[in-house]
Parts: structure tokens; C-alpha cells; sequence
């Protein structure tokens, strides 16, 4: 460390000196010009395409057109007038395309996609297949040039690994497109072992492994769980690979924006896939990061596209998408409509899940699911039962003991902001009580109790769970009765009060939710003419409904 | 800590502007004795609060008599039917409640034949009298001897106390008397050295 210190105090006043000019600090400019600092910034476009069409294990059988499939990609993907990547691997050969050199060209691919920004695509044309892990479990496979059917589990390239490669990339831009499937038929091949147990216990194939929702990026497959996968000779590729390309031309250009995102294309190439092997292949999509900051196959974006309406949600799966009375889309998919007000409705079956009028402006980007949540759960009215009472011990002898309430709860989910929930309560309870106003005597009376609460509370929204806390204003009414030997008459305070409130909310279903709320009021309280500021809480549980 | 008590009465002002209507206690914290003496009742009749002696009231010519806005808690009535017949009566008044004697018969009233003696320097002392729970109260004693005749007292204990409203001094004597008994009581006054 000492001998180091002269070096860095050298390097300190070489540092000063260099940026002297006889001023002491502020920004210089720099010369750079426009074209250079937005080539700088923009985000680079990556691509391996690997198509496997022979395999060392004979019993894989051979495929016609994997190793056509990728070159197409690779070419699509490079050309400048389509996808105009940086950069674009291609791997074809036996050679090429063996497990550990796929897993090489993944760690290239890391390396050259270095900024978060950067878009990374792995496209792969194979056979799938489905095999035991060490542990038992049944997991998918992408089948290698070097992969043995008797021993998948150690030979081939497990999709797990894959993913588990890709989510260690350093870019957050990454589309897996597979132009394989799993089924045992098609661009499929399964163990004997496999085969047999599959024919036996159907269930099990198609239960979707753990691994197929556990990642966060956008995973495209030719097929859906359980369909076969397509090669086609008119078309002289994969089915969903030549759809797939055919949209990088600009034809999947589906908002007009300039630009074809992994979206459009996988929309595109998935209708056009459906129809041509008329419904026996559906391409499917798990899509866990979904942004305004889309994956970009072809093109820049030019200008703000139109708004689009989408949903890869499995739960809205089958259902069709109408726009002003119009079928526009089969879910999972999407559309763009022109801006503006539109009538939105999703019906499945002559059943209509939704049907609202939305209104869209130019770029956005409207998750069906998310409009469905919002207004699903946009309000929500509870029944309350719990206690109202004054804090101190004085004002719970003297004015009314602590009492039991029932009411009503009213909330609205992100009004008036976002995050901000707005709630009016309505308690109240009648009955007879005793008060103490001197010790060790007790007055019998009958009371009329009424809080009518108005708040606005930030809400965390976890799984299930939600949690509120905000200011709130309240009124609160108390009518008092006496029927006494010496005192008969009716008493009757009003008054408004601020204050704050608190609580949870836990999801039983969809629609009902449990829900409990604790509430505190300062408010003034006039006995004999004398006031005083006093403590005022509430606390309820109740069984919430949401519409 | 000031600001936060401006603000503390600020908004205290403004709540008490919000509020309106009126919970009243005070009616809880009183209530009402009544009864009826039995036998002659005299004009001049009456019924005292031993508690608070200001609080009185006269008596019906039925006997009846009510008193309102009485105190809660343990108390006492002195009451005198005639010239020769008084009782005392006893009662715990609850909130807002009524305590009713019903028949009330009242005895043969006793007397109390009191003599106060002073000496020649107490004479400007402004020395009073009194028989506490009873009409009898702060009677001048202005006279080297003044003899007092109070009566009819109903049957009891009760405690006969001298002061002097100028020096601090003062004399205590108790004594209980039976219905009908005519009791002499002597009372020295001593200024205190």
C-alpha cells in the first residue's frame, strides 16, 4: 500500500492536469455525432439458430427440413431488410449441433449480448422428446446430434438447462422459439420406456412440468403440449418456422409502428399455423415478462403504433376477442384497434366473460388479463361486524361503553390513484348499555349508535393478501335514552372527526375476500357543556364481495 | 411542543365547530326523596337535608312531602311534623333514581336546653352556635351566659359546636338524645392560648 501511494497520487495529478485548461471543473462537450450516440445507445439484436436434422443415434429419425429451418431463420433474422441482427450464428452440421457445443454457443451469445438492453434469440428445430430425470421426474428435452435414446437423460439438452442458461444472461431481452414438440409424433420421439408408460398414464404427459412456468422471459413453441409439431413439403420448412418468417418482413407489422416485436410475429405465425393444419397445431407462448418494452424481431419502431389488445393467459384461453362487435382475435393472441373508444367484450361459448367500453390511445398496450383483474376487482362491498368505543376509560363510563357494530364497507381499488384504494363505511348498532357516571353506579339506557367513515388508504397488493393504511374522516352519531324513576329524555350528539385507518384484505376466491380494518378517530365530544378531545376507534372484520 | 399544542387547540376549535347536540349527565347525578308523615301535620312543618340543611321543603297538609334535585349517594332527612313530634330518616339515592318512605310516623320530639358561657374578653370573639344536620345554625352568642332552647329535635345523636368567627377557637360537644327527652347541656368557651 505505501509503495502504491506515490503511483496513485502521480495518476491523481496526471488526471487534473489533463482535464485543466485554465478553468476549474464544469461539462465540456463532446463531439459526437447524432447518428454515433443513437448507434451507441440502440440495442443490439442477437440470434443462434440451430436446426438438427441427423443424429448419431439411428433410432432418432432423421429430419427433412430442421437444418433448412434454421438457415431460413438465420437468413431472415440477418437480412437487413428484415431483421438486420448484429449478429446471427448458425448451427447445422452434426458437428455443430451437439450438446456441448450448443451450450458453447449459448456462453458466446452471453457474452456478446452484454447490455440489459441488448435482444437475444435462440431458435432451435428438432426432435423433442420427454424422459426421467435423476430425481424421476418427467421432463422435456430438445434432442441433440449426439443424444441416445436410451439415455436422454444424460445425453440430451434439457430444456431446464437451457432456461436455466438463458436466465443467467446479462440482457433482458431473451426469446426461446422451439420448433420442436413432445408429443411422440410429429417432430417428436420418445424412449420405449417413455412410450410405453405414456400409453398408460395419458394424465401425466399432459400435466405441464414445473420448469415450463418457472422463467421469466418469452418462450414460443411450434406446437402446444401434447399436438405434434410439422414438418411441411409444400412449405419445405417447419410450419410455424416458415409463418414465423414470413412475418419478418413486415407483414406480422400488426400496430404499424415500423416494427415487428416477438409478439406479432408469434401471433402472426400462430393464426396462420392453426389454419393451415386446421387446428391440429397450435403454437402456444409463456410469456411471464410482458412490457411496453417489447422484443424486436424486424425493423425500428418508426412511430407509436396502434393500441393493441392481447392475452397469452391460460385462463382466457378459447375465448374470442371482440372489438365494437367484431371478432378480432382467438385467445391466446391479440389485435390492435384503432384508437379511441372501443367496446371490448370476450366471449366464450355464447357466454360473455366481458364486455365494457375501454378507451385506448395510440401505443398502448392492453393485457386482456389485466383488464379483466382491474375490473374484477375494481370494487368490492363488505359486511362488518365488530365494536366501536372511545379510547379513554372516562369517556366509556360517562358518554357510552365500548358496543358492538355492523355495517356496510365500500372499496374501490385504485381510486383516485393507483395504489390508493377509497373506502366509505358505513357502522352502526342500537341497543341498551349501562354507563357508570358515579362509582359503583350504573345507568341503564338505550343507545342509537352511527359512523359513517370516508378514506383513501396506499394498499400493497401481495399474492392473496393486501394490506391499507390512510387517512380517514368519519361522522359519527350517538342518540342516548333514558327511562328513569327521577329522568326521562333523549340525548343526541353529532359530530365530524378525522382520523386513521388500517387493515388487511385476504382472497378466499375471485369474488369473496375476508377483510379486517382497525380504525382510530380524534374527535370532540360535549357532555354538560363541558368539551373534550377524546379517542374514538373502531375495529371490524367482515366477508367481502368484489364486481 | 407550543406549535404542537397551537395546533393541537386549532384543531380541537374546528372539531367543536363540527359538533352539535348536547349529552347531558347532571340529570344522572340527581334525584328525588319523598314520603308522607302519618298524624297531625303542622303548618310550619318541615323536612331538611341533614347532608346540606339549605335543601328543605314544607310539608303537605296530607303529610306528604318531595324533595328534588337531591344528591346522590348515602343520606339523612330532619323532620319536624309539629310543634311536638320529629323523626330522622335514612336513605341511599342511585342515579336519576326516587327513594319513597312511604308512611313516615314521627315521634315524640326531644329538647335540648343549651348554656353557653363566655368570658368578659370573648364578647367581641362574634362567637356562633350551631346544631349541624339541624335549622339550628350560627346562632349569636353575645352575653356572658345565653341559654338556648331548641326543640322538638327528632330522637339521635347529634354534636353542638361553638365558634368564634374571629380567634380560632372552637367547641365541640356531642350528645344523643331519646324520643321525648329533655337534655341539658352546659358549654364553657375557651379561647385557645
Amino acid at each position: 500500500m505505501r509503495a502504491a501511494l506515490p503511483s496513485l497520487l502521480l495518476l491523481f495529478t496526471v488526471a487534473c492536469a489533463a482535464v485543466s485548461d485554465g478553468t476549474k471543473g464544469g461539462l465540456r462537450p463532446a463531439k459526437v455525432s447524432a447518428s454515433s450516440a443513437e448507434k451507441a445507445y440502440a440495442s443490439r439484436r442477437f440470434a443462434v439458430a440451430i436446426g438438427i436434422s441427423d443424429f448419431q443415434d439411428s433410432e432418432w429419425r432423421g429430419l427433412k427440413f430442421a437444418g433448412k429451418d434454421a438457415q431460413d431463420v438465420a437468413s431472415g433474422l440477418g437480412a437487413p431488410e428484415k431483421g438486420n441482427f448484429e449478429s446471427v450464428t448458425l448451427l447445422t452440421g452434426a458437428e455443430d449441433t451437439t450438446r456441448n457445443r450448443i451450450l458453447q454457443a449459448l456462453d458466446a451469445l452471453d457474452r456478446a449480448a452484454s447490455r440489459p438492453d441488448d435482444v437475444v434469440v435462440l431458435y432451435i428445430s428438432s426432435h423433442g422428446t420427454l424422459a426421467r430425470d435423476h430425481s424421476g421426474q418427467l421432463k422435456r428435452y430438445l434432442v441433440t446430434s449426439d443424444a441416445k435414446v436410451r439415455d436422454v437423460a444424460n445425453t440430451a439438452l434439457a430444456v431446464e438447462t437451457l432456461n436455466a442458461r438463458l436466465n443467467a444472461f446479462r440482457s433482458r431481452r431473451r426469446l426461446v422459439v422451439l420448433a420442436s414438440c413432445h408429443s411422440g409424433s410429429g417432430k417428436s420421439l420418445l424412449p420405449p420406456d417413455v412410450s410405453r408408460e405414456l400409453e398408460n398414464t395419458k394424465a401425466a404427459f399432459f400435466a405441464r412440468p414445473l420448469e415450463d412456468v418457472s422463467r421469466a422471459a418469452m418462450l414460443l413453441a411450434a406446437s402446444d403440449w401434447g399436438e405434434t409439431a410439422r414438418e411441411d413439403e409444400t412449405l419445405q420448412n417447419d410450419i410455424y418456422t416458415h409463418f414465423l418468417l414470413q412475418s419478418l418482413d413486415g407483414t406480422g407489422d400488426r400496430n404499424g409502428d415500423g416494427a415487428v416485436s416477438a409478439y406479432e410475429a408469434h401471433d402472426f405465425a400462430r393464426r396462420r399455423t392453426y389454419a393451415f393444419t386446421e387446428g391440429r397445431q397450435r403454437p402456444s407462448a409463456e410469456i411471464l415478462e410482458v412490457g411496453a418494452d417489447p422484443i424486436l424481431l424486424a425493423g425500428r419502431i418508426q412511430r407509436t403504433g396502434r393500441p393493441e389488445l392481447y392475452s397469452y393467459a391460460p385462463n382466457l384461453d378459447g375465448f374470442t376477442l371482440k372489438v365494437d362487435g367484431e371478432e378480432r382475435a382467438e385467445l391466446p393472441g391479440g389485435t390492435s384497434v384503432r384508437p379511441g373508444k372501443r367496446r371490448v367484450e370476450l366471449t366464450k361459448g355464447g357466454h360473455s366473460l366481458f364486455d365494457q367500453d375501454i378507451s385506448l390511445n395510440d401505443g398502448e398496450r392492453l393485457p386482456l388479463e389485466e383488464l379483466l383483474r382491474t375490473r374484477t376487482h375494481q370494487r368490492s362491498v363488505y359486511l362488518t361486524a365488530g365494536a366501536l368505543g372511545f379510547l379513554d376509560a372516562g369517556s366509556r363510563n360517562q358518554v357510552m361503553p365500548t358496543s358492538p357494530a355492523a355495517g356496510l364497507a365500500l372499496r374501490w381499488a385504485d381510486a383516485p390513484l393507483k395504489n390508493f384504494d377509497l373506502w366509505v363505511d358505513a357502522q352502526g348498532f342500537g341497543g341498551g348499555r349501562e354507563i357508570s357516571p358515579v362509582a359503583n353506579a350504573s345507568v341503564p339506557f338505550r343507545y342509537r349508535l352511527l359512523t359513517v367513515g370516508v378514506g383513501a388508504a396506499y394498499t400493497w397488493r401481495f399474492d392473496r393478501l393486501s394490506l391499507y393504511t390512510g387517512p380517514r374522516v368519519a361522522a359519527v352519531w350517538l342518540g342516548r335514552s333514558f327511562d328513569l324513576a327521577a329522568y326521562s329524555g333523549a340525548q343526541s350528539y353529532f359530530t365530524a372527526s378525522p382520523g386513521w385507518m388500517a387493515g388487511l384484505g385476504f382472497a378466499l376466491t375471485q369474488r369473496l375476500e375476508l377483510s379486517m380494518q382497525g380504525n382510530m378517530l380524534w374527535t370532540y365530544v360535549v357532555t354538560d357543556g363541558t368539551g373534550q378531545s377524546v379517542g374514538f376507534s373502531g375495529a371490524w372484520a367482515g366477508m367481502g364481495y368484489r364486481f | 411542543m407550543r406549535t404542537l399544542r397551537t395546533t393541537l387547540l386549532l384543531v380541537s376549535a374546528v372539531l367543536s365547530l363540527t359538533g352539535c347536540g348536547d349529552l347531558a349527565n347532571q340529570p344522572l347525578l340527581e334525584g328525588i326523596v319523598r314520603g308522607r308523615v302519618t298524624g297531625p301535620v303542622s303548618p310550619d312543618g318541615f323536612v331538611l337535608f341533614r347532608q346540606d340543611p339549605t335543601v328543605r321543603t314544607g310539608i303537605a297538609s296530607d303529610g306528604t312531602f318531595e324533595l328534588l334535585d337531591m344528591p346522590l349517594g348515602v343520606g339523612e332527612l330532619y323532620i319536624v311534623a309539629n310543634e311536638t313530634q320529629a323523626l330522622r330518616a335514612s336513605f341511599e339515592l342511585q342515579p336519576a333514581a326516587v327513594v319513597d318512605f312511604g308512611e313516615l310516623a314521627p315521634q315524640a320530639g326531644a329538647w335540648l336546653d343549651l348554656e353557653v358561657e363566655l368570658e368578659e374578653d370573648e364578647l367581641n370573639a362574634d362567637v356562633v352556635v350551631s346544631l349541624p344536620g339541624s335549622p339550628f345554625l350560627e346562632l349569636p352568642v353575645n352575653q356572658l351566659e345565653t341559654l338556648f332552647r331548641w326543640g322538638p329535635l327528632p330522637a339521635g345523636c347529634y354534636e353542638v359546636v361553638a365558634t368564634s368567627r374571629v380567634l380560632s377557637a372552637s367547641e365541640t360537644e356531642p350528645f344523643c338524645v331519646a324520643a321525648g327527652e329533655t337534655r341539658e347541656l352546659e358549654i364553657e368557651f375557651e379561647i385557645d392560648d
